[in-house]
């Protein structure tokens, strides 16, 4: 067969159930076309076939015969079609996985606009119902729309230009950004991990033989690593590698494992249960941990560890206790107390969990994984295959996403490293969709038994958070614990986390771990106790801080929104659709690396910034730009950043919101020393007087020299800098990373929702983000880490959940039809709001804001849902089967 | 191994699944549920929608759904059949997608497109729904798979007395998938029987017509509850009603009941309420899809008020 791909003829035969997207990655070797979801919901491997846009992974490949396919790749970087130019300028990116796919359908949506419609500009439902089949895990949405719609307008035409706020989208939106999938050594193998399929068994014997006779496995290797039981469905037994997927698919098969099954506890209820099966009948040895950083201790009784800080995050618990029990009885209008709910989440990175391994010798291996921390990742593969961190090469220069479910040395990293060592040949690791979506991460689910006691005007008298954490396998649960550290320190509270085993697979942290959950439950309660007892929604929240200045400022700012301020009363309108408006508040920690070390050199081909950290779609790369930007005003585009590769000074990981503000002052203050030196080379090398740095360059007596003119010259040089510690505890510079400093930011998130109360449908019309963290550093990428908060926060709320089979303990949610995650006809408008005072003794004057952009937003959705309905929801996500059904109550 | 046809003669003795757009057959590739041999007929000639001489349309079975719910025989003479070729899916899977495919494709229950869970419909002797999670599960159960039809544009058909042809014989789209006594099929084609053609009776003038289905999302999601309606108004009376409905049993659905409380009936909101409540007259829903009763009466309300509206 013949084909045409970006105008080159491509001769092929293909497999009876070869596809679109094999011929083009394959046989082309066209990486930018990506594999998501595999089942034509995701959109990401939308090319234009004879120019419409079909989803390459379901297209049969005999379709391309005599075909003009049309890839990401058709324009170059010298040439970029308007749209592409309009993604860039309105930062319809992040990770940049989906957005070949959303460029193939926009520029196709372009021209049939064009055709008929000349450059009206397309509203935001006809851009939503056009783009419809295209999901983005980051939530770009906001940028695409404005991309779309301007693009459509003409306002890209005749553009020569490149604006990007975000210095890397360049390689996004042209398709030459690598990721771990798409690396490609010689004669690379491709490994696939036999899981268990069941929930709780002991593994007697393992049989290979039938596998490794099978023509074309070139290794399967045992992944159970001296481990004699598994307890959950999907975990790894044994891997394979072959020539091909579909053979080592077939060699899987070919596997006999001899189980001795185990009764199992799929649930919190069975694993609470008296007579609960043991999740880990073996010992609890080799738990795995749910949590960001160290865990906490426990006391285990059976399946349930009970976090022994209750000392520390708990002030007069009796008290708290005694005051909530007094009121039940003697005054039930100041207490409100329920079980709240929160379904397990799954983190859904575009790009699957992924890795690529070669061994060069038996001492030194070279690794690519799609990871959100190359340092700690670099020395957990050492410490795990017994090397030294020299002897490991780690490399991650794109990452389609984390959301927290990609630290450390998870399953498919160690799979890729031990078949390549066994192999002795270059193994490509990469994780189904399935697999991606059941078994490699999520976020634990909380139930707790939270309740606000009050006095009658609002004020706090007591409150008390009993949280009860899921993370399958994993330990961590720090709902409870993490109020503590948040709340206004007068209050009596018992705040109580404990850590529920079940035979399902591991938890992992997931944007402001059990934040959310905590927000869920304590922000309704405040929320229910103010409409009790006839209270404003934002008065009671002044009770519960009356001196906080920064949370004073915040309410200010809620009570300026027109919306809010004209709200009705709950429940007050009439008929089918009904109008809510909700409020939360939400806090989250200032986290910092205090070992951040970068690296700013000169040299005749520019300026070059090193640090071994990476960029998972928050901005790292943006970050460290604007640095040398805001120092120097060189063009961010000209700038060598040299991340993504572990042997380079330390830096941070991608999580807790601690990148800009350990990357942003470091990299400041190692380009002023850089541009110190390019200043008296000025004067040594160039003659140059009187000179004095300006944006771009620098004047001197004879008028103004670039900094390009005066690179070429000078001597290289290099500088760096290290992040170093912010006062701590008792104003001490502690260094145990990560850094906690003693801050706290804060925000609030008003959110209006339309209720359908016939279908039960939730529509989120508008979101007011309000946050206070001090200074932001790269504006444009602050308002993409905002709107994404939001969106992901409304997935969260209304439409996200792992459910799995009660018999079997398989993920039943394992594809994007079932995991719904929000699209772009879910956005609402968001309006952002920053308050950027009060952090000025911190260093940079700022710290991160991405975590606490998503934490309230669900809390608020659901006290939007009680202000429309009179019903209050108290487990996520609200589906309409739960809208449904509660609006009953409230008749 | 891959047997790619022209004509419709060349499948016999051909041994394969039969693959058109691809759209749901490399899905189930992909997730390990389906494997073998593929007959690709997406080089078969039936890709045109054309109005024949004593007024009824025939729609070829490889013309894509994007092509139903865009040509202009279809979008003006049949607007609940084009209206839900425009509402269901993606634009991608639209412009891919056959219009055969689209009536024939295999259930989209997740224990059914899991590789390691049972379901009767890949051979297993149980029924994981039945016994497990289906909240999504059917409201009018006829036994065996707890998953209703995928089909949306089979209901809409139903609701237009629609007969299909196929390469061995003729019959009214009901007949493609029976009454639901057959448990663990999709349709009712033989092996190797390849559907061709559909005809529908010559359009209605004036008649108003809708597709509405719920959802959680704004778009891109398998509905809940899905219904198409059409209705002819005369004298402020409705004087003729076709109703379709799907996500609620095996098999798509017709709704006669409704349709007969309809007419004759002055075309007001009471008579669509009334009406819209029968539809749940005979419902016996599994265990956990009880709720979508009120789903049905409300997704078929919303459907009929939007068509009055059109």
């Amino acid at each position: 067969m013949q084909t045409t791909i970006n105008g080159q003829p491509l001769a092929f035969e293909p497999r009876h159930d070869e596809t679109a997207l094999e011929v083009i990655r394959e046989r082309a070797g066209l990486t930018g076309t990506k594999l998501a979801c595999g089942g034509g919901i995701c959109g990401a491997c939308t090319v234009r076939v004879d120019g419409v846009p079909k989803c390459s992974c379901l297209l049969p490949a005999t379709q391309l015969e005599g075909k003009d396919v049309r890839t990401i790749e058709e324009y170059g970087r010298s040439n970029l079609h308007p749209v592409q130019r309009a993604f860039m300028a309105n930062d319809g990116l992040q990770c940049g996985f989906c957005t070949p796919g959303f460029i193939n359908e926009g520029i196709a949506f372009y021209d049939a606009w064009r055709a008929k419609q000349g450059k009206k500009r397309p509203l935001p439902h006809e851009i939503a119902v056009a783009m419809g089949g295209h999901l983005c895990r980051c939530a770009a949405y906001v940028g695409i729309y404005a991309a779309i719609a301007q693009a459509c307008a003409g306002e890209f035409d005749d553009v020569a230009e490149l604006v990007a706020p975000r210095v890397d989208a360049l390689a996004k939106v042209t398709g030459e950004a690598k990721y771990t999938v798409d690396v490609q050594f010689p004669s690379q193998l491709e490994g696939k991990i036999l899981r268990s399929a069941h929930p709780n068994a002991r593994v007697k014997a393992v049989d290979f033989s039938a596998a490794q006779a099978l023509e074309g496995v070139m290794a399967v290797a045992d992944l159970l690593e001296g481990k004699t039981h598994v307890h959950y469905v999907g975990q790894p037994v044994a891997g394979v590698a072959a020539v091909d997927e579909r053979t080592a698919e077939a060699a899987l098969k070919l596997i006999k494992v001899d189980y001795d099954l185990l009764p199992a506890a799929l649930n919190i209820a069975q694993a609470m249960a008296a007579d609960a099966p043991a999740v880990f009948p073996e010992g609890k040895e080799k738990m795995p941990t749910a949590a960001e950083g160290s865990t906490f201790p426990y006391a285990w009784e059976n399946n349930v560890g009970r976090v022994r800080m209750g000392l520390v995050t708990s002030r007069r618990a009796g008290a708290a206790d005694r005051r909530i029990e007094e009121a039940q009885s003697n005054a039930p209008q100041n207490v409100v107390e329920h079980t709240y709910r929160n379904a397990q989440q799954v983190h859904t990175a575009l790009e699957p969990h992924a890795a690529v391994a070669k061994w060069n010798g038996p001492q030194a291996v070279h690794v690519f994984a799609s990871t959100q921390g190359i340092t700690p990742l670099r020395a957990a593969i050492a410490e795990h295959f017994d090397l030294d961190k020299a002897q490991v090469t780690l490399e991650s220069h794109y990452i389609g996403g984390g959301f927290g479910g990609k630290q450390g040395l998870y399953e498919e990293i160690k799979a890729a490293i031990i078949l390549a060592r066994q192999a002795n040949q270059a193994v490509r690791v990469v994780a189904s969709r399935l697999e991606d979506l059941a078994y490699t991460s999520l976020r634990p689910g909380v139930v707790s038994q939270t309740a606000v006691k009050t006095q009658a005007d609002g004020t706090p008298d007591a409150i008390k958070m009993h949280a009860y954490g899921d993370g399958g396998v994993a330990n961590g649960s720090s709902a409870a614990s993490m109020y503590s550290l948040m709340a206004p320190r007068s209050i009596y509270r018992d705040l109580q986390d404990y850590s529920v085993l079940t035979n399902t697979p591991p938890g992992k942290p997931f944007r402001a771990p059990d934040a959310p959950a905590q927000r869920w439950a304590i922000e309704q309660a405040i929320d229910e106790a103010a409409y009790k007892q006839n209270l404003d929604p934002v008065t009671i929240r002044r009770r519960w801080d009356p001196d906080h200045a920064i949370k004073n400022r915040l309410l200010d700012w809620v009570e300026t929104i027109p919306a809010w301020r004209e709200r009705g009363k709950v429940n007050g309108e009439n008929g089918r659709f009904k109008r809510g408006l909700g409020l939360a508040m939400a806090q989250w920690l200032f986290i910092y690396n205090p070992n951040t070390e970068v690296i700013v050199s000169s040299s005749p081909e520019g300026i070059k910034v090193s640090c071994a950290t990476q960029d998972i779609g928050n901005g790292t790369r943006s970050s460290i730009a604007q640095a040398v930007v805001d120092v120097m005003g060189i063009d961010p585009h000209t700038l060598m950043l040299d991340i993504g590769n572990a042997d380079r000074p330390h830096g941070p990981i991608a999580g807790g919101s601690q990148v800009t503000t350990s990357v942003y002052p470091t990299t400041y203050a190692a380009t002023e020393q850089v541009m110190g030196h390019l200043i008296q080379e000025a004067a040594n090398k160039m003659g140059l007087k009187q000179v004095t740095a300006v944006k771009g360059g620098v004047n001197h007596s004879n008028g103004f020299t670039p900094w390009a003119d005066i690179l070429a010259v000078a001597a290289p040089f290099s500088a760096s800098d290290k992040r170093g510690n912010e006062r701590g505890l008792l104003g001490l510079r502690i260094n145990v990373p990560p850094g906690i400093g003693m801050r706290i930011g804060h925000s609030a998130i008003v959110t209006e929702v339309e209720v359908d109360t016939r279908l039960g449908k939730i529509r989120p019309l508008n979101v007011w983000s309000g946050i206070a963290v001090g200074r932001i550093f790269v504006r444009d990428l602050a308002n993409s880490q905002m709107y994404s908060g939001v969106i992901q926060g409304l997935g969260y709320a209304l439409y996200e959940e792992k459910v799995y089979d009660q018999q079997t303990g398989h993920t039943l949610s394992s594809n994007l039809n079932d995991y719904r995650i929000p699209g772009l006809g879910d956005t609402p408008n968001i309006h952002l709001h920053y308050d950027e005072k009060g952090f000025e003794e911190v260093r940079g004057q700022g710290i991160g804001l991405s975590e606490l952009a998503t934490i309230g937003v669900a809390a608020s959705v659901s006290n939007a849902v009680f202000h429309a309905t009179g019903w209050r929801p108290l487990s996520t996500p609200i589906t309409p089967h739960d809208v449904v059904t509660g609006l009953k109550e409230v008749k | 191994m891959l047997t790619l046809i022209t004509k419709p003669e060349e499948i016999k003795g051909a041994v394969g699944e039969i693959r058109a757009g691809g759209t749901d057959l490399h899905d189930r590739y992909r997730l390990g549920v389906s494997s073998g041999p593929i007959i690709d007929i997406h080089k078969l000639p039936y890709t045109d929608i054309t109005q024949n001489a004593d007024g009824t349309t025939t729609i070829g079975a490889m013309a894509t759904i994007d092509a139903v719910g865009q040509n202009p025989i279809t979008a003006k003479g049949y607007g609940a059949l084009a209206k839900a070729a425009n509402g269901l899916a993606t634009p991608q899977i639209r412009w891919a997608a056959t219009f055969g495919g689209s009536l024939l494709q295999r259930t989209r229950c997740w224990y059914y497109r899991h590789p390691q869970l049972p379901c009767t419909k890949k051979g297993d002797a149980v029924c994981g729904g039945r016994d497990g999670h289906h909240p999504n599960g059917v409201i009018f159960d006829h036994g065996g798979c707890a998953h209703p039809h995928p089909s949306t544009l089979a209901a809409a058909l139903l609701a237009y007395d629609a007969h299909v042809r196929t390469t061995e014989r003729e019959m009214p789209i009901a007949d493609l998938y029976g009454d639901g006594s057959q448990h663990d099929r999709d349709h009712l084609l033989h092996q190797n029987e390849i559907l061709t053609h559909v005809t529908l009776p010559a359009p209605v003038v004036g008649e108003k017509t809708a597709y509405f289905r719920s959802m959680s999302r704004f778009e891109a999601e398998w509905p809940i509850v899905e219904c198409s309606v059409r209705l002819v108004v005369r004298d402020g009376a409705i004087a003729a009603a076709g109703i379709g409905a799907g996500g609620i049993s095996q098999i798509p659905m017709r709704l006669p009941n409704v349709e007969a409380a309809l007419l004759g009936k002055p075309a007001t909101q009471a008579t669509l309420e009334q009406a819209a409540h029968l539809s749940a007259a005979g419902a016996n829903p599994l265990p956990q899809a009880a709720w979508k009763v009120e789903m049905l009466v409300g997704t078929l309300l919303t459907a009929m008020e939007l068509a009055l509206a059109d």
